[in-house]
């Protein structure tokens, strides 16, 4: 079902930011497509985002309402020891208001929704199909600023990754999953055990192994997280150093020509290898030893004649006859011992085998023990050979390098940034080594290995199956699982890759010179071929991310934005400018003077149905000083003045208040 | 059905790098160096069924042409390790049957190829004893593997 959310307007009263009033809707009490609020650094400009956010998400975007982020928004010298926050909002078409009230003496805040036909009511209440965007993970997506197009880009962060599941709703896979594992666990424990001994036990342990195993995949992916990060980067000093290194064209042409001897010697190296390795897979090739103890023993088994030339099968006939080959009569006793002694002998195909196996040895082996390991032995030489020219080899070209570091500091930097990212790198494989182990000597604490944890899992919810009585429904929970998991990674990776082919059109569009691209999402949005760009990239790659995202997806969310011009270059201003309408229906941002300057024009331009011009600044200040004479408050409180207009918004000119 | 041979999951990995450039073109070939260190060394282990993956119930590749000589050795060394000499005719007899089945593709009996298995698995105790570390290149692998081997012959 789609979901519309629109921001009617808000008010602040008692709160760091000046008191007031803003209405985001025009005279038919539509919202306007665009607001711009112009607020001077200082003027409560942060406090009222993250009011916004904080009610949009019934809590703050970092924790809990605690002592010191209650008094932190506290007047300064206000006598009220309350305060409260007001946002009005338009959800599928119904109001819903949400007030937060502040009690300083307590320290707490209050959360009160009101909606139709609900009525007022205490808490956070938004309808339950707006949770999955009014909520702490998701708001920071739509109330926007700069922290988050970081985040978007920063392997330690998960944003973009989430905002992909959650608005095309692949995380409700997840959750199914999560509901099937619910379900098997409610239903295990609800089954009346059939035997009530070890049933804590095993369901502690279940629960313990799991745990465990998602700590582990977590660190695990950290790792290889971080293991990525480091081979792109080894990648582009390499890259690095072969252009250091390509600036003195005689010692590059020699290094180019060492490097080429020490492939080619590290191709006869392998090809020698393997020829040795064929080799070494006859035993006795292995070692004269070896030959010599086969030998010996079809020699022995010659000896003793062995293979018998009487099988088996001679005496199990024998005991069913009248008569033995003497002529003596076989009684029932008699005939019970040849069966029992026919044991002792081989079978016909025992006895086949076995020379078969006698004619096997004499065949590699007969004529001499020593000759096949000798020829391994000349192959090896030929080996060891070939892996000393190509450790001389291999000298040559880290001499040559080293004289190349010496000669030019910039081959030395590139050279030890390259030994420092790969000793780094065999540090962060050293880790992730622990997690493939199979060492299952250790409790379950001391156990890193990813696969040993889900075997013990598995056997433990298997054991517990076993005592609830539940294993067909743990075997269909199993299939179920997988199914789910197999479709959200598939889900995810079809999205993902049209989410960014869509996405480089626009910062393509947006920035044709700077050559970025989205490669792939892998939590955070990874660039092809480097690791980040400026501030203004950053914040141009967010919103051909988020504008892609928003477009595509069904539902239709407001866009808050701090700053939305401000990092970003004059040339691509008006870009930015052109993109912002096709974001959203309602773009809400909060700017400051010079942030004008190519950007305002164009998104007026831009936008269908109007821009809406607020200015709001702190009484008694020199902001307040700057108003022209004449020029009316559209309204005006305590410590707070609103003026709606372009002409005001235009001529504002301060960035700080004083 | 014939038993299959195992290999220690733990030896897998040992020898995943070995695997990973394509030196060793199957799982057997890590089984077959574990196998002939726990030869040398005369070295058995036992190993629990879920520490251990299954690998084929025959001979595969190159190995198949010798799949007689290898039983051979093991036999041989089956029949030293119980101190059963070739003048003792029946014994002999027992053993071999014991520890062969013709019908199978590897020529053993269940009891064989779980003894064979275990020698396997001793050679991996056998391989960390010889190395500090795991095989990263197959030149370095093999040299230092076959001055091992003549080592503990005393060759």
């Amino acid at each position: 079902m789609t979901s519309v959310v629109k921001i009617l307007g808000w008010k602040a009263e008692g709160l760091r930011c000046p008191d007031h009033e803003l209405n985001c809707c025009d005279d038919n009490g539509e919202p306007y497509p665009v607001s711009l609020i112009q607020m001077p650094n200082g003027t409560g400009k942060t406090t009222t985002l993250m009011l916004l956010r904080a009610a949009l998400a019934g809590t703050p975007m970092e924790g809990r309402w605690d002592e010191n982020k209650v008094r932190s928004l506290r007047k300064r010298g206000a006598d009220s020891d309350v305060g409260s926050f007001e946002l009005r909002l338009l959800l599928n078409g119904r109001r819903v208001t949400v007030v937060m009230t502040f009690d300083f003496e307590a320290s707490a805040v209050t959360y009160k929704t009101t909606r139709s036909p609900a009525g007022q009511a205490p808490g956070f209440d938004p309808p339950a199909q707006f949770r999955r965007f009014m909520n702490q993970n998701f708001v920071p997506f739509f109330v926007f600023d700069g922290e988050l197009a970081q985040h978007l880009l920063d392997h330690d962060q998960v944003e973009a990754e989430t905002v992909v599941e959650t608005l095309f709703q692949i995380n409700a896979l997840q959750t199914l999953g999560r509901r099937v594992m619910d379900h098997w666990t409610h239903a295990t424990r609800n089954a009346s055990a059939t035997e009530e001994r070890g049933l804590a036990r095993r369901e502690n342990r279940v629960e313990k192994l799991r745990e465990r195993l998602q700590l582990l995949k977590a660190e695990r992916r950290k790792f290889l997280e971080s293991s990525a990060r480091l081979r792109k980067q080894l990648e582009q000093y390499h890259e690095t150093y072969a252009q250091e290194i390509g600036k003195e064209r005689d010692r590059a042409e020699q290094i180019t020509n060492a490097g080429g001897t020490v492939d080619d010697l590290k191709a006869r190296v392998r090809e020698q290898s393997l020829s040795v390795l064929d080799q070494m897979r006859d035993p006795h090739a292995l070692s004269s030893i070896f030959a010599q103890t086969m030998y010996e023993l079809k020699l022995g088994l010659d000896r003793v004649k062995l293979p018998e030339s009487a099988a088996r099968e001679f005496f199990e006939e024998l005991a069913t006859e009248d008569n033995c080959v003497c002529g003596r009569p076989i009684d029932e006793e008699v005939s019970a011992v040849i069966r029992q002694r026919a044991t002792t002998y081989l079978s016909t195909d025992d006895v086949s085998l076995l020379n078969s196996m006698k004619t096997a040895i004499q065949d590699v082996v007969g004529q001499s023990r020593a000759q096949t390991e000798s020829d391994l032995e000349i192959e090896m030489g030929d080996l060891e050979a070939l892996v000393a020219q190509r450790r001389d080899s291999l000298n040559d070209l880290e001499e040559l390098r080293l004289a190349a570091e010496q000669a030019d500091p910039a081959v030395k930097r590139a050279s030890e940034k390259i030994r420092d990212l790969e000793l780094e790198m065999a540090g962060i494989d050293g880790e992730l080594e622990k997690f493939a182990s199979r060492d299952t000597e250790l409790g379950d604490e001391r156990t890193f290995g990813i696969d040993v944890i889900a075997d013990r899992l598995d056997d433990a919810e298997q054991r517990l199956a076993e005592i609830m009585g539940t294993i067909t429904l743990r075997q269909k929970r199993d299939v179920l699982v997988r199914v789910i998991e197999s479709a959200r990674e598939r889900a995810q990776a079809l999205i993902s890759a049209d989410i960014c082919a869509e996405a480089n059109t626009r910062i393509r569009e947006l920035m044709p010179d700077n050559r970025i691209d989205i490669d792939h999402i892998d939590r955070c949005l990874i660039l092809r071929g480097q690791e980040g760009g400026s501030a203004g990239e950053t914040l141009a790659i967010a919103y051909a991310f988020l504008a892609t995202l928003f477009n595509r997806s069904e539902h239709q969310l407001p866009f808050v934005v701090d700053s939305p011009a401000g990092p970003i270059d004059l040339a691509v201003r008006p870009r930015i400018g052109n993109l912002i309408p096709k974001l959203t229906d309602q773009f809400i941002a909060f700017t400051i003077s010079s942030e004008r300057e190519g950007f305002v024009q164009r998104l007026k331009q831009a936008t269908e149905g109007g821009v809406q011009f607020l200015t709001v600044f702190r009484k008694g200040t020199l902001a307040a000083q700057r108003v022209p004479t004449g020029t009316s408050p559209t309204a005006e409180t305590v410590d707070g003045v609103l003026i709606e207009g372009e002409a005001f918004f235009n001529a504002f000119q301060l960035d700080k208040e004083d | 059905m014939a038993q299959s041979f195992r290999i220690r999951k733990s030896a897998r990995d040992w020898f995943a790098e070995l695997r990973g450039e394509r030196a060793f073109r199957t799982d057997f070939d890590s089984f077959y160096f574990c196998f002939m260190a726990g030869i040398a060394e005369r070295r058995k282990n036992t190993v629990a069924l879920d520490e251990t993956a299954e690998l084929v119930d025959y001979f595969p590749d190159r190995y198949g042409m010798r799949s007689k000589l290898l039983v051979a050795l093991f036999l041989t060394r089956e029949l030293q390790e119980l101190g059963v000499t070739m003048a003792e005719k029946k014994t002999v007899h027992e053993a071999i049957a014991k520890l062969v089945n013709p019908e199978a593709q590897h020529h053993l009996s269940d009891i064989g190829v779980r003894e064979f298995n275990r020698y396997a698995y001793g050679g991996y105790d056998v391989l960390l004893d010889w190395y500090d570390d795991k095989p990263r290149y197959l030149d370095l692998f093999l040299i230092s593997f076959k001055e091992r081997v003549d080592s503990t012959l005393g060759t």
